[in-house]
């Protein structure tokens, strides 16, 4: 008897797995590419990342410090399976890849044939020639919990180190990489040191806090560092990561909860100082960016400080402005795209000057990346306004 | 020689100070329902506050716990203040802005009445001056008691104040609702408290305070739901600060904490409340968030709709998207933020305003609103004002 549904056709589908090859796992972008012409259109990803974790015995050997040095080799050489020495990630409760639903996440063991390149570049230029990407700003991934590491010295030692290794081995090794070096933020004089070493490295195109952290971006000890990265026209961002451990984020019992607002909340707390505090005031020419809090949560708070300031400015008195107007010159990178209400997008879009304010971040290769199309297939942005978004406004703010 | 221009001249201005009479205090209100026109619109004000120190001593007095009872009352005579009273906030609330907000620091003013309770003349001077016709009352300190370190105490201390609240101040005016304090932490007691106040005249529903630290998914907490969604009371969030969470501790002002403090705490009840199914468990249980302003709710509908679209594997007892439901939820107006119009648009929208958005005042706090915060918005139509101003609380209250 006839069912009258139709036979399956033969298309087979490509299981991923842990070892399918990048290039294969964003195939549908490269026809993308293709299709819309990314080739042709400068586009900038100013968030992707490499797993740090798996060059971390050669990280180790750029660490200063002979004694941390000898305990960190040590360390990886007599504990096989267990945490990588100084990262402290919460390994333990990581679902990002909801049980190895979203099978890329898990871990990147796709083939590399020895080419002399390190893998990191390997991997990362597959993933860039599939999207159509020009330039991709690279950030750790584990690193991203330094911040709240118990010993703020092992921030200091491990950051040198990684950010060492990546401008000797990998950001001299593609032109087409670059790099917002890691700045151990708990460690002000540090982080100032930091930027006077490897400012003017190549590809080198600014610093980066990770939000994961406690500290005050108010507080006086940063104004030199603040002052320094103002004078050499260097960006800095705030890269939001996760604490499943904050007192508020205990709550939840979902990794989906946590991470939905706690990706979030770093930059909510951090944003609030920074405006409040009258920084965009003492440092007017200082080029801030916030990554990876995806952008719903930019007009809640302009909505919200901009109505508590108007009812107790006093309690703001450097500024001269509404907080929703410094935050409208400040730089965003738009992953991950909250696109289920296209009015709110837009709207959200007009608030922030996505125009010359937005930037186009993939963060692959996490659970939840962005292809270039996301900002691409926008129906209410102009054709220049695209440009702009997926790489125009990074050219200018980095000068690439 | 002329210059042009008019003289100044000097206008009599009212100094407001802590002993100014609410009506002074609140003089425009007649004056823009005349000018508003919403003299003749049904008003309920479903969060306005009382000051629940200046009735402290007599509030002790309704603790049931002899021993209790006896040491409340004893350490309220001994020492100043009311040193009973569990206030984490005190001594770094800035809400009057060191005074400029002159009425918010204290009430003062004149009551020669004394037929009734003090609060209750307060409380009868402000709605008549906004043309509200029901209010429903809330505490203040208290709101923080949900962080009492002691459990027992946060069922002691809420049981005295909602019982001095329905025996004392709901008989002596139709107009004054409650929505009665859960003691959230412990899940039994909260049960208690739902079966004890249900049918007291002037209660409308319960409320649990925004900083009560705990997962409101707990199954310890079904119960509770299932009594109020069977006795269809409704179960309200509202919102308070918390200056001492690891987070709220890096802000070094006041407008900083109270800006996100306020909010957050509601954000992680709902996403709680949303993650783990609860609309789907309880479907005629009708929930309520006050006071953390609109804002976040769009935020919150976005965020947790494209996670979940994601990994919705990790919600499984939702059938419709986060924000769905969201939308389906009643939310309270104050602070309405008011500085980007195109945005509020889109938010009144999201949320379905004209049947979920409910008008309050938070009146006397420093941040108020008055009716006319929803008469003056452009794009609303006359039905859905009145509905915000009154007559979807009036349903969701059988007022």
């Amino acid at each position: 008897m006839d069912s009258g549904v139709e036979k399956g056709g033969d298309n087979v589908l490509e299981p991923i797995s842990i070892d399918t090859d990048t290039r294969d796992i964003l195939a549908h972008a490269r026809s993308e590419a293709d299709k819309k012409n990314f080739d042709d259109m400068l586009i900038v990803d100013i968030d992707a990342h490499h797993n740090e974790r798996l060059s971390w015995d050669t990280i180790i050997q750029y660490i200063d410090d002979p004694v941390i040095r000898h305990t960190a080799t040590e360390y990886q050489n007599l504990r096989p399976g267990s945490q990588t020495f100084g990262l402290n990630v919460d390994s333990g409760m990581r679902y990002q890849d909801v049980g190895g639903r979203i099978p890329h996440q898990s871990a990147r063991r796709e083939i590399i044939e020895s080419s002399g390149e390190p893998n990191d570049v390997v991997l990362a230029r597959r993933a860039y020639e599939s999207m159509g990407i020009d330039y991709t700003v690279i950030f750790p991934t584990p690193m991203l919990f330094l911040g709240i590491h118990p010993q703020v010295e092992m921030e200091v030692a491990l950051g040198r180190a990684y950010n060492r290794w990546l401008c000797d081995e990998i950001l001299s090794a593609d032109d087409k990489l670059k790099a917002m070096l890691f700045l151990p933020f708990n460690d002000p004089k540090a982080s100032l040191e930091f930027v006077r070493e490897f400012a003017g490295k190549k590809g080198v195109i600014g610093f980066m806090v990770t939000s994961t952290r406690y500290r005050k971006v108010h507080h006086n000890d940063y104004m030199p560092l603040y002052a320094e990265l103002q004078e050499r026209g260097l960006p800095l961002s705030f890269h939001a990561s996760s604490n499943w451990g904050d007192r508020t984020m205990s709550q939840f019992d979902r990794f989906i909860s946590m991470h939905a607002i706690s990706f979030v909340l770093c930059n909510i707390v951090h944003m609030t100082n920074w405006v409040l505090s009258g920084l965009p005031e003492r440092f007017p020419n200082l080029d801030v960016i916030w990554i990876e809090s995806g952008l719903a949560w930019i007009p809640f708070l302009m909505q919200r400080l901009d109505n508590e300031y108007m009812m107790r400015s006093s309690e703001a008195p450097l500024l001269k402005r509404r907080p929703g107007d410094y935050i409208r010159e400040m730089y965003f990178s738009c992953q991950p795209m909250e696109l289920g209400y296209p009015k709110a997008v837009e709207c959200t879009f007009d608030m922030i000057n996505a125009e010359t304010q937005l930037l186009f971040a993939s963060d692959w290769p996490h659970w939840d990346f962005d292809t270039p199309s996301v900002i691409y297939d926008l129906p209410f942005l102009s054709e220049q306004a695209k440009r702009n978004i997926l790489g125009l406004n990074a050219k200018r703010l980095f000068k690439l | 020689m002329d210059s042009g221009m008019e003289k100044t001249r000097e206008l009599p201005i009212k100094e407001i100070d802590v002993y100014t009479d609410t009506r002074d205090i609140l003089a425009h209100g007649p004056k823009q329902a005349k000018d508003g026109a919403f003299e003749d619109y049904y008003i309920v004000d479903i969060d306005s506050h009382h000051s629940e120190t200046e009735s402290w001593a007599d509030i002790l007095t309704w603790i049931e716990d002899p021993v209790v009872r006896e040491h409340a009352l004893t350490t309220q005579k001994v020492r100043s203040g009311n040193a009973y009273l569990y206030s984490p906030g005190g001594g770094v609330a800035h809400q009057d802005v060191a005074g400029r907000i002159p009425h918010q620091a204290s009430r003062r003013e004149t009551v020669e009445e004394t037929d009734v309770h003090r609060d209750t003349v307060m409380a009868r001077r402000a709605m008549d001056s906004m043309g509200v016709d029901h209010t429903i009352i809330f505490p203040t300190p208290l709101l923080a008691l949900a962080e009492h370190p002691q459990i027992e105490m946060q069922v002691h201390l809420g049981r005295a104040y909602s019982r001095w609240m329905t025996e004392v101040l709901l008989p002596q005016e139709d107009r004054l609702k409650a929505l009665v304090f859960l003691p959230l932490h412990d899940a039994k007691a909260a049960l208690r408290v739902v079966r004890d106040f249900a049918e007291r005249p002037g209660v409308v529903g319960f409320m649990v305070t925004g900083q009560t630290h705990k997962g409101v998914y707990h199954e310890d907490l079904m119960p509770i739901y299932a009594e109020l969604e069977e006795r269809g009371l409704p179960l309200a969030f509202h919102a308070g600060f918390n200056w001492q969470d690891t987070s709220m501790k890096l802000i070094n002002r006041f407008i900083g904490m109270h800006s996100l403090s306020f909010v957050i705490c509601n954000m992680v009840h709902m996403t709680n409340w949303i993650i783990n199914g609860l609309p789907e468990r309880f479907p005629n249980l009708k929930v309520i968030w006050i006071e953390s302003g609109l804002a976040w709710v769009p935020f919150m509908m976005q965020r947790l709709d494209n996670e979940y679209m994601m990994r919705s594997s990790e919600a499984p007892l939702l059938k419709r998207k986060p924000s769905e439901y969201m939308a389906e939820m009643f939310y309270a107006s104050q602070p309405l933020e008011r500085g980007h119009p195109a945005a509020l648009e889109v938010t009144l929208k999201m949320i379905n305003a004209e049947t979920q958005l409910m008008y309050s005042s938070d009146w006397p706090h420093w941040d108020f609103d008055m009716p006319s915060v929803i008469t003056d918005l452009p794009f609303l139509d006359e039905q859905a004002k009145r509905n915000i101003l009154g007559k979807t609380a009036k349903k969701l209250f059988n007022l």
